[in-house]
């Protein structure tokens, strides 16, 4: 306790040193952090979208025109045994109409010009989400048309896939992006670290004297380091949750104008906790840089 | 017990201590004077390795001090005591805290330090100082500060002149 008491006052001490230096090191490392939440942010909130769409994935097999009901019995008996099938609802012609007139109440003359209900009957298939992929839907879906009764199956994939392809391109530019300001932060940490070891050498020269070891002597600048990526870390949350519900009330207005509401969450806790420790490897990482190999094997 | 066998020590090719061989037994005082540039600084540094004999072993305890690794060195300095002839005390710290200095390195636990140290402060007639920066300090009390922190080991100081009138006084 007395020794810990100790570092933090000498890495205060040595923060008071170098001000300009501390806060442009602070600065990087908020910057960093702050950038790569953003992609963090975008990508954690796209993924969730992604995995309630398909959770949402439906496909549609819609029935030969005119088929009996002995036929319809048969496609769902078939479907039912499926096991790539989690849940299947029959949709009627009529009801297929009344909820196409729901959807499009202007639409209405459409269908009248075309004489009798020209909408086929279908069912609305839930896959099991083991089935989901592109491929398992896409080879699901050329089985299923082969089925006798089956005039035709629908299902939308692509987009989603998209999306998900949209999420990989997020996820690989955040670590580049992440990468390369890390090593630009700890590349400042590590060098404001090193202007404090070179104004207080003579003070490491003492402990050394009195018998420190070079854990002893070393000890406060990595607890240095570690504060700056703390700091910084704290800062870049506050940044984040600032820009993020800013954003939030930009976009939720025009939002409930439009009649949706966007599902943006900001980091659980769990990952916050996550980039305050990014921050504290960052800063430990970059006074363990600037330790390494200084005054080595000094006596 | 320190023990010297036929030491030599060079700088520059330049013999700083030749062939220099004796002994100090437990419980011994000894002093070592000689003119300036006679070697007494070295000698110094040779005991508390800051430096290595070119020729000749340097025993401590028994143990050759040339012979010990890099992570032992600060083990045999916490178990000595050395006054250096500038004081070397840091600028930063209060005299309390350089005096405590020694204590905290050999992790001793706070209350214990703060004792011990008001007691060596005391015995040197330091106690009202206790919070002074060292730059505050007269010559003679910058010297008798890093002494109160070395009294109970064993016990090297640099430079006779200071620690004369250092010793006079406490």
């Amino acid at each position: 306790m007395n020794r810990l008491r100790y570092f933090l006052q000498e890495a205060m001490g040595n923060i008071r040193l170098n001000r300009t230096t501390t806060v442009l090191a602070i600065g990087t490392t908020a910057f960093t952090l702050a950038c790569f939440g953003v992609f963090l942010l975008l990508y954690l909130n796209l993924r969730t979208m992604v995995g309630s769409l398909q959770d949402e994935l439906k496909a549609m097999v819609y029935l030969q025109d005119m088929l009996p009901a002995q036929g319809v019995m048969e496609v769902e008996r078939h479907l039912r045994a499926d096991r790539e099938v989690a849940s299947l609802t029959y949709v009627s012609k009529e009801k297929a109409l009344t909820e196409f007139m729901r959807a499009f109440p202007s639409e209405h003359d459409l269908l009248k010009g075309l004489g009798d209900n020209p909408l086929p009957a279908s069912f609305e298939v839930t896959l099991a989400p083991e089935y989901r992929s592109s491929d398992a839907v896409m080879r699901w879906a050329e089985r299923t048309r082969l089925t006798p009764g089956v005039a035709q199956v629908q299902y939308s994939r692509d987009w989603i896939d998209n999306l998900a392809r949209l999420l990989f391109f997020l996820e690989v530019v955040a670590l580049a992006v992440g990468t390369i300001l890390a090593a630009a932060s700890i590349t400042i940490i590590a060098n404001t670290i090193r202007l404090t070891l070179l104004a207080r050498q003579e003070e490491r020269e003492i402990m050394r004297l009195i018998g420190a070891t070079q854990t002893f002597v070393k000890a406060p600048y990595v607890l240095e380091g570690a504060l700056f990526g703390l700091v910084g870390a704290a800062l870049s949350l506050a940044l984040l949750k600032g820009g993020f519900e800013f954003m939030k009330m930009r976009l939720d207005q025009p939002g409930q104008a439009l009649g949706f509401e966007m599902a943006m969450s900001f980091f659980p806790t769990k990952v916050s906790l996550m980039l305050v420790l990014a921050g504290l490897l960052v800063g430990c990482t970059g006074s363990l840089l600037s330790l390494i190999g200084f005054e080595k094997g000094k006596l | 017990m320190i023990q010297l066998f036929h030491v030599w020590k060079f700088y520059d090719r330049r013999p700083a201590l030749c062939d220099l061989s004796f002994q100090i037994g437990k419980g011994e005082f000894v002093l070592i004077r000689g003119a300036s540039g006679a070697g007494k600084s070295t000698l110094l540094k040779l005991l508390f390795r800051a430096e290595l004999p070119d020729e000749g072993q340097v025993l401590v305890h028994e143990r050759n001090l040339a012979r010990l690794s890099l992570s032992e060195v600060p083990t045999l300095r916490r178990g000595m005591g050395v006054v250096f002839q500038d004081f070397r005390l840091l600028p930063k710290k209060t005299v309390f805290e350089n005096v405590a200095l020694p204590m905290l390195v050999q992790g001793k636990e706070a209350f214990e330090t703060r004792m011990k140290v008001a007691e060596a402060l005391n015995a040197v007639g330091l106690s009202v100082k206790r919070d002074c920066r060292p730059a505050t300090l007269s010559a003679g009390e910058q010297q008798r500060a890093p002494t109160s922190s070395t009294s109970s080991r064993q016990f090297m100081r640099g430079a006779p002149r200071w620690c004369w009138r250092a010793m006079t006084r406490t």
